[in-house]
Formats: structure tokens, sequence, C-alpha cells
């Protein structure tokens, strides 16, 4: 085998090991889990958004707990 | 252990970058100490015992408080690592100061390879946050978006690319 060939070999092996898989995740409330959340589809200062907000009991930290230290 | 998240159930992320616009704010009847917490999670166990999280406190970003601009951004690891510990634990090593603005949306890109992750906000080249030791080690699970206590958050144009292994 050629150093060119082998080369190249080596080269689409990287870039196999390294493929990238992009996608663009729906935010449609029907196809989530909302877990201490309530979330919903509205129009955020000119954007489509999935609104979300704490439904939590108030016992649950910030999983923890509280995170609102300064 | 389970936060306040919405998991996106079609991912299954190990290494990759997270890209979406986000935006918090303190909600109606939130304590005094809300911040408007928001950020994303990653690596979420099924039952969401376990994950990595990077977030924000917005309210954070522009106080007249040099300590708590100095805590705009935390990283936290559930199971074992809650802010509070870390702050104790390791002072000024999972948090930093970003500007940000409540309820004003925010870019956010977190790059994770391994056992370290990347924290970028609105489209900055250099990262805000380095954190080289991904507490819990090398696991892979879901996506989900997070809020904490009291937070009325937005999300949209969220981008996974995912390295395949």
């Amino acid at each position: 085998m050629s150093m060119r060939l082998l080369f190249s070999t080596l080269i689409i092996f990287a870039t196999a090991l390294t493929a990238v898989q992009a996608q663009t995740i729906s935010l449609e409330p029907n196809q989530l889990k909302p877990v201490n959340v309530k979330a919903e589809t509205v129009t955020f200062k000119g954007r489509k958004a999935l609104r979300v907000r704490d439904a939590a009991p108030p016992e649950l930290g910030d999983a923890g707990p509280a995170c609102n230290s300064a | 252990m389970r936060g306040r998240l919405v998991i996106l159930p079609k991912t299954d992320f190990q290494d990759g970058v997270i890209e979406v616009d986000l935006a918090g704010e303190p909600g109606p009847g939130a304590g005094e100490g809300a911040r408007g917490f928001v950020g994303v999670a990653f690596r979420v166990a099924p039952d969401q015992s376990r994950f990595e999280c990077i977030y924000l406190r917005p309210t954070n970003g522009r106080a007249d408080d040099q300590v708590r601009r100095n805590h705009s951004v935390q990283y936290i690891s559930m199971p074992g690592f809650p802010w509070h510990f870390l702050r104790k634990e390791f002072p000024e090593k999972y948090e930093t100061y970003v500007d940000l603005v409540a309820a004003e949306w925010t870019r956010v890109k977190i790059e994770v390879r391994g056992g370290k992750a990347r924290l970028y906000v609105n489209g900055v080249e250099q990262p805000t946050l380095l954190v080289n030791d991904l507490k819990q080690g090398q696991s892979k699970g879901s996506v989900a978006l997070w809020i904490g206590p009291g937070t009325l958050a937005h999300f949209a144009n969220l981008r996974i690319s995912q390295v395949l292994q």
C-alpha cells in the first residue's frame, strides 16, 4: 500500500470517527416531558417560544436545592 | 433527585454541542432570592437521578454588587454537586460573570466532550465558563431545558449537534 493510499485511508477513518449529527429540536409541548414545570407555546419578544414556569412542590430545592444565594 | 426540567425524550446525548436561545426572570410571586435561574441540563438519566447542568442567574448580570455579578453563571451536577457545595468547596471554580439581562433573549452554546464542557454566551469566540471535570464522569442521556425555583423562562431555536461515536 502506498503512503498516499494509507494516508487517505486514515483520513477517511478519522472523519468517520468524528461524524457529527446536527438537528433542530422541536419545542412543541406534546413532544416534551415536563418534570416539575408547566410548559406552553407562546410568542415572546417576537419569537415563537416555549414558556416554562416553576410548578414544583415547595420542598424541592434546585436539584437541586434553592439556587437563590447571591 | 428530580429538578425542574423539560426533557427532550428523543435525545441521547454524550458529546457534542447544544445551542439555544433562552430568557429567564423571576416569576410572579417568586421569592426575594429568585434570580430567574435558567439553563440546560445534559446527560440526564431516564429517571432524572443524574445530570449535568450549566445555568444562568440573569438578574445577577447587572447587579450593583460585584459578588453577585461573579455568580452570573453556574455549573452543577446531580447527585452530589449542588451549587452551594461547589461554591463552598471550590470557590470561583464553577461560577463566573457574564453580562446578562433578565427577560432578554440570550444565546447559549454548550460544548461537551468527555469530561469537559464549555459555555459560550451571545456568540462570543472565547468560552465564558470552563468545566474540566464533569462530576458524573463519562455518561450519556437526554438533553433537558432547566429552570430553578421561582423562574419564568422562555426557550427557542434549540439545536443539538451530536458527535457520533
